[in-house]
């Protein structure tokens, strides 16, 4: 079942940040941890991730740093700052919202098909 | 350079002729191609076959130039603001050189005794002959380069380079400008003033004429680059 590009696109921001909430990370390793949570279902475009990340620095969400990895080769480091994290609270509350509306529909009607 | 070496080169040069992607964003995707065609390779897959895997998952360059766009407004707006400034600055110097030049010619045509208007049409032509002299060494340089690499090569250009080539033109700019100052008291003080003058009539059409003719020159050697083949433009999707 493979999730909508809008519910992706949509979704993008606060998977971002709460992968930030749980440390430092960078881009291969935000992708590979949407991949493993989802178990494969959520499949992004690895480059369209980076686009993103650095419209949240522009935003002042998170902050970039290089350092050097296991294997000796420059990797971006991206952190959450507290902006990021007033910003991942509000995207919580609002998913949240949509989350507990769209279970109290499905619990009242859970045969669909 | 192994195959798969040369191929991520040239993915990597053929998203580096976009002035969409910066140095650092293009450092950035590199890691993550690499990262995951080492994921893939232990799993049985060539190293071509892990490169071409990992490059369709970043997805395709026209998508990423479409979505980095969006994010490098700014850079972009300062990158062409900086390419204009380069252009004007050589614009400047062209013409500075262009006097300079000219009045060489008249100093050293001064042994000929011919009268000021003869004097000062040497010094147009020793310009025209300097800027045909100019045009062909230019040609011969680029002329194996097609549109795309050239602008590649030059949009991919860091910071550092970028403002030392700005500050490299000024500096230019002030030297070529002494010089025509120098070569304009050297003449005034060979004739007189009124032959002087007399030539430096001549000089000023035959500066309006440079004057309209060095763009009209520059954007022709430019569309002739860009109309040839593109057939050193790396490929995207190999």
């Amino acid at each position: 079942m493979p999730i909508s590009k809008d519910l992706i696109a949509a979704s993008a921001t606060p998977l971002i940040l709460s992968i930030l909430a749980e440390g430092d990370s960078y881009g291969y390793a935000i992708i590979k941890r949407v991949r493993d949570l989802s178990g494969g279902k959520m499949a992004w475009t690895d480059g369209m991730l980076y686009p993103v990340l650095h419209r949240l620095q522009k935003q002042g969400l998170v902050e970039s740093y290089v350092d050097a990895s296991q294997t000796g080769r420059q990797r971006k480091y991206y952190r959450l700052k507290k902006e990021g994290t007033r910003a991942l609270a509000e995207h919580r509350s609002q998913w949240m919202v949509v989350h507990n509306t769209l279970q109290q529909l499905w619990e009242a009607r859970p045969c669909l098909t | 350079m192994s195959d798969v070496e040369q191929r991520i080169e040239q993915w990597r040069k053929a998203l580096g002729t976009s002035d969409a992607f910066g140095t650092s964003d293009l450092d950035e995707l590199e890691s993550h191609l690499r990262e995951e065609m080492e994921r893939l390779q232990p799993l049985g897959l060539s190293g071509t076959e892990a490169f071409l895997v990992a490059q369709h998952r970043l997805g395709a360059p026209a998508t990423l130039e479409a979505e980095y766009e969006k994010v490098n407004t700014d850079r972009r707006a300062l990158l062409h603001l900086s390419w204009m400034a380069a252009g004007a600055l050589v614009y400047i110097l062209a013409g500075h050189v262009a006097v300079g030049i000219s009045h060489g010619g008249m100093l050293a045509a001064l042994p000929l005794r011919v009268g000021p208007a003869a004097l000062a049409w040497i010094g147009v032509a020793t310009t025209a002959v300097a800027a045909a002299a100019l045009l062909l060494i230019v040609w011969a340089c680029v002329r194996r380069c097609s549109w795309s690499r050239l602008t590649g090569r030059w949009r991919t250009l860091s910071w550092p380079w970028l403002v030392g080539l700005l500050g490299g033109l000024v500096v230019l700019d002030c030297l070529a400008l002494g010089f025509e100052f120098l070569f304009r008291t050297a003449a005034i003080r060979c004739v007189s003033i009124e032959e002087y003058s007399r030539m430096w009539l001549i000089w000023s059409y035959a500066n309006l004429g440079w004057i309209i003719l060095a763009p009209i020159l520059v954007a022709l050697l430019a569309l002739v680059l860009r109309t040839r083949a593109d057939r050193y433009r790396p490929e995207a999707q190999p």
